[in-house]
């Protein structure tokens, strides 16, 4: 039961570490929080659907062009309504990216006609492995799959990659970066590309995996997947990764222990829980005053 | 005379970085003292260990024979150390009178229900505080701007109102870091006559100044500051007459 | 004339005004916690509802005066707001706003699973107490306090906060105690509305006070002008009364409210009125025109 919980978590976890991914690279990077992203996610997983429903294309396919949807629209978000707010105070860009967030929610809402959920095909065939005291479904196996390899070829592109370089440069120090001649605004433009793609994958396999979709489900996970963030430290990328599955193994298991009516609080509770003690998340580093 | 401040061998590390390494150094009541030394030799640390912003990693922090070590920044000020910044540190939106004024803080007592009510003595105490801050503003030579937000003065005149807003605080010893930085020379002289002029308030004046002569004209005893220790200490002759700090640091500066 | 009366009179837009003073209340508070001190709370719609369930708890069950259960909605939110801040308010910037948006989502699920708030099927049969005159009562002694506050010793250790934390503490000013005390009549004030609230609709469900509302006042404040009490009234009556007047557009509503949030910040990204002294101007105003005289 306890082994069976575990990889329960850890799918559901992997889900959560995907999207926290785009939020820590976002703030890392520009110190925002973008609220809109769980809307990526969300538009993703429509995308995917529309794609295996209606074109009745294969799963993988599905999951490509639903990157190729998000991608520019991330980084189009971030031109009009980001970037002419990076010198202002740090409230006005977290407003436009709520205006962004409802705007994008709405905007779903009126194409497919009513917020009520979608049921996700099923194309996956669903077999179900048993390896010792756990059992795997088909879903389960892919999520964790698709999901690892995701992360492996991002901490590739981070630290071997020229634009990867240029990440953690800017993330470092946004200015020199710039005074270094590492091009800024394409540095950032390419942070919102690379954390689209992760939530789009993410929204496909949680649609796939819990069978339905509606346009205000990035609002939840959203928030979710911040705290995972932050839980883990929030610009570090090992760190949302830690947070992510960390939340889902706890989420999953609060729920198994009998605290399911307080599901959504889990996350927040954990969160709080943890910045008092760890006030900068589990891999972040502590913040040391200068004056 | 005893010493007003007393730092006991202070070291301060910042990760693998040692900036104060076992500083030992005295402020007699009543004098102006300088602490020198290159960029990077420690001299801001040193300050943000007296007022509270920094816990040192070992030693202690005397103020008039009380250990103030660990005491919180305002706690400090209350006991009667105000400081200036290197790098500014203005409520740029509000105006000269308003930033004088939160100096004025630590002297008041009014809360929220004296915010709410204004009674009597809420009242006396505000126009307590706009005297003691215009008089202050007087000091160095900033009534005229009192209306002028912070962030519109001239680089000069913010230096000089962050004096101004530590002498609202009616501090015992004001700690003043390169206050001098950025003035063209007639403004330097002007802030040294203002310096003696607190001094001659019975402010004991604790500064950091990369000015030799500013440092060398105002000063009773000068210490040198080098990699995190102290190099040499003295009045200021002695100072300059000393070969380490020559070799260290003055040579390249002072005739 | 009687067509004027008739919109005077008209119930709904009697109900629509009231909403937009108990939702400037709300949004005074928050004012004095993000616009003056500076510090994040993207979860003020849960001290409200803390304030609006507490109050209508006392007057169902202990059948006190209205004034008596607006004061212990109020207490008692800035009961919670205290024992939030304490620990959290040692947090900076973002890592404060996500503290009190996960304390605000944890509000609503207590507020959900709770026998004596009726649940998910929200706590009915309150009595109507409050109305237009009593909300605006409020209104108008909470701006006044919120101007008494700006204008004193304690709101001006306020503002040194939100100006640098830093230098403020340098001018003896406890950061923590006056973020604390700010924290307490910012909720305080969430609270009062809060029991306004109650006492008007009758009906209070946990739905109501999400962090979505909680933005919603967030957005108030910042987009009427941050720090500027003429800002948050503007901000307040223009957002609130906009889902009615863009009541034609219909399913548009929405999307055109997201976009209109997005080009409000580009191009006045400090709100409408902010970095204007709206006393300043009319100051100005006035010496102008005596001097034509
Ligand atoms: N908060 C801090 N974290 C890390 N290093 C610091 C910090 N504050 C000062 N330092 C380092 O300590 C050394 C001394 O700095 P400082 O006291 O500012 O020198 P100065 O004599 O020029 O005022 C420098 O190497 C500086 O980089
Ligand atoms: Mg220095």
């Amino acid at each position: 039961m306890f082994w069976q919980q575990l990889v329960n978590g850890l799918t559901l976890g992997t889900t959560y570490a995907l999207i926290a991914l785009g939020y820590t690279m976002v703030y890392g990077i520009i110190q925002l929080i973008n609220f809109a992203h769980g809307e990526v996610y969300m538009i993703g997983a429509f995308v995917g659907l529309i794609m295996v429903a209606v074109y009745k294309v294969n799963f993988f396919v599905a999951m490509l062009v639903a990157m190729g949807v998000c991608v520019p629209l991330a980084v189009l978000i971030e031109r009009v309504a980001y970037r002419p707010l990076r010198k202002s105070t740090r409230l006005a860009p977290l407003i436009s990216a709520l205006g962004v967030s409802i705007f994008l929610q709405t905007l779903v809402t009126l194409i497919k006609g009513g917020p009520n959920p979608l049921a996700f095909p099923q194309v996956i065939q669903d077999t179900v492995y048993v390896l010792g005291p756990v059992k795997f479904s088909t879903v389960q196996c892919i999520i964790l799959i698709v999901a690892s390899l995701l992360m492996i070829f991002l901490q590739f592109t981070i630290k071997y990659t020229k634009m990867g370089k240029a990440m953690r440069a800017t993330s470092e120090d946004y200015e020199t970066a710039g005074l270094m001649g590492i091009n800024v605004n394409n540095v950032v433009s390419f942070t919102f590309a690379v954390g689209a793609a992760l939530a789009a994958a993410g929204g496909v396999l949680v649609g796939m995996y819990f069978n339905s979709i509606h346009p205000f489900m990035g609002v939840s996970v959203g928030l979710k997947s911040f705290c995972a963030a932050v839980l883990g430290g929030i610009g570090s990328i090992p760190g949302a990764m830690l947070g992510g599955i960390f939340l889902g193994i706890v989420e999953v298991m609060g729920v198994a222990a009998g605290f399911d009516s307080y599901k959504e609080a889990i996350a927040f509770g954990l969160l709080i829980l943890v910045l008092l003690f760890k006030p900068t998340g589990l891999l972040g580093r502590p913040i040391q005053r200068k004056v | 005379m005893s010493a007003l401040l007393e730092l006991k061998d202070i070291t301060i590390r910042f990760g693998g970085l040692v900036a104060v390494d076992g500083i030992s150094l005295e402020v007699k009541e009543g004098n102006v003292v300088a602490l020198i030394g290159p960029n990077g030799a420690g001299k801001s640390t040193v300050f943000n260990v007296v007022t509270g912003i920094y816990t040192p990693t070992s030693g202690k922090v005397l103020f008039r024979g009380e250990d103030i070590t660990k005491l919180k920044p305002y706690a400090i000020t209350d006991r009667g150390i105000a400081r200036t910044f290197q790098n500014i540190r203005l409520f740029k939106n509000l105006s000269v009178l308003e930033n004088v004024k939160i100096g004025c803080h630590c002297r008041g007592r009014a809360g929220i229900f004296g915010a709410l009510c204004r009674y009597s003595g809420v009242r006396g105490e505000e126009k307590a505080f706009v005297d003691k801050s215009l008089e202050a503003m007087g000091v160095v030579d900033l009534t005229g701007k009192k209306e002028e937000l912070a962030k519109n003065l001239s680089y000069g005149e913010q230096r000089r109102l962050e004096i101004a807003r530590a002498l609202a605080s009616e501090p015992v010893l004001l700690l003043l870091d390169e206050p001098a930085a950025g003035m063209n020379p007639q403004e330097k002289q002007t802030l040294m006559q203002m310096v003696q002029r607190i001094s001659g308030m019975g402010i004991t004046v604790f500064l950091v100044e990369h000015d030799m002569k500013f440092v060398m004209s105002l000063s009773d005893r000068v210490n040198v500051l080098d990699y995190g220790r102290k190099i040499a200490s003295g009045t200021p002759s002695e100072v300059q007459r000393d070969t380490t700090v020559i070799a260290a640091y003055l040579g390249k500066e002072v005739v | 004339m009687e067509a004027v009366m008739s919109i005077l009179t008209n119930p709904y837009y009697i109900q629509v005004v009231t909403m937009v003073g108990i939702s400037l209340i709300a949004a005074l508070g928050l004012h004095l916690i993000t616009g003056i001190t500076g510090q994040f709370s993207f979860g003020h719609a849960a001290f409200v509802s803390i304030g609006a369930y507490a109050s209508a708890l006392v007057t169902i069950h202990l059948h006190l005066p209205f004034v008596l259960s607006m004061l212990a909605g109020g207490l008692a939110a800035a009961l919670c707001g205290v024992l939030l801040g304490f620990p959290s308010l040692r947090l900076t910037g973002d890592y404060l706003g996500i503290t009190t948006l996960g304390f605000g989502e944890i509000v609503r699920v207590v507020f959900i699973n709770l026998k004596i708030t009726g649940g998910a099927g929200g706590l009915a049969g309150i009595p109507r107490e409050s109305n237009i005159f009593l909300v605006y009562i409020v209104v108008v002694l909470t701006i006044w306090g919120m101007y008494r506050i700006q204008n004193s010793r304690f709101g001006r250790a306020l503002v040194a906060i939100r100006e640098d934390e830093i230098a403020a503490e340098t001018m003896g000013i406890n950061p923590l105690l006056y973020k604390i005390k700010a924290f307490a009549i910012g909720t305080f004030v969430a609270g009062v509305s809060g029991s306004l609230f109650a006492h008007m609709m009758q009906y209070l469900n946990p739905s109501d006070f999400g962090f979505a509302r909680s933005f919603e006042i967030l957005n108030f404040v910042v987009l009427g002008g941050l720090g500027s009490i003429p800002g948050t009234i503007l901000g307040t009556a223009i957002l609130s009364l906009a889902p009615e007047f863009l009541r034609f557009v219909k399913e548009y509503r929405m999307l055109i409210y997201g976009a209109l949030m997005v080009t409000m910040m580009i191009f006045r990204p400090n709100g409408l009125l902010g970095g204007v002294d709206v006393i300043r101007v009319l100051r100005g105003y006035r010496n102008r025109r005596e001097a034509r005289r």
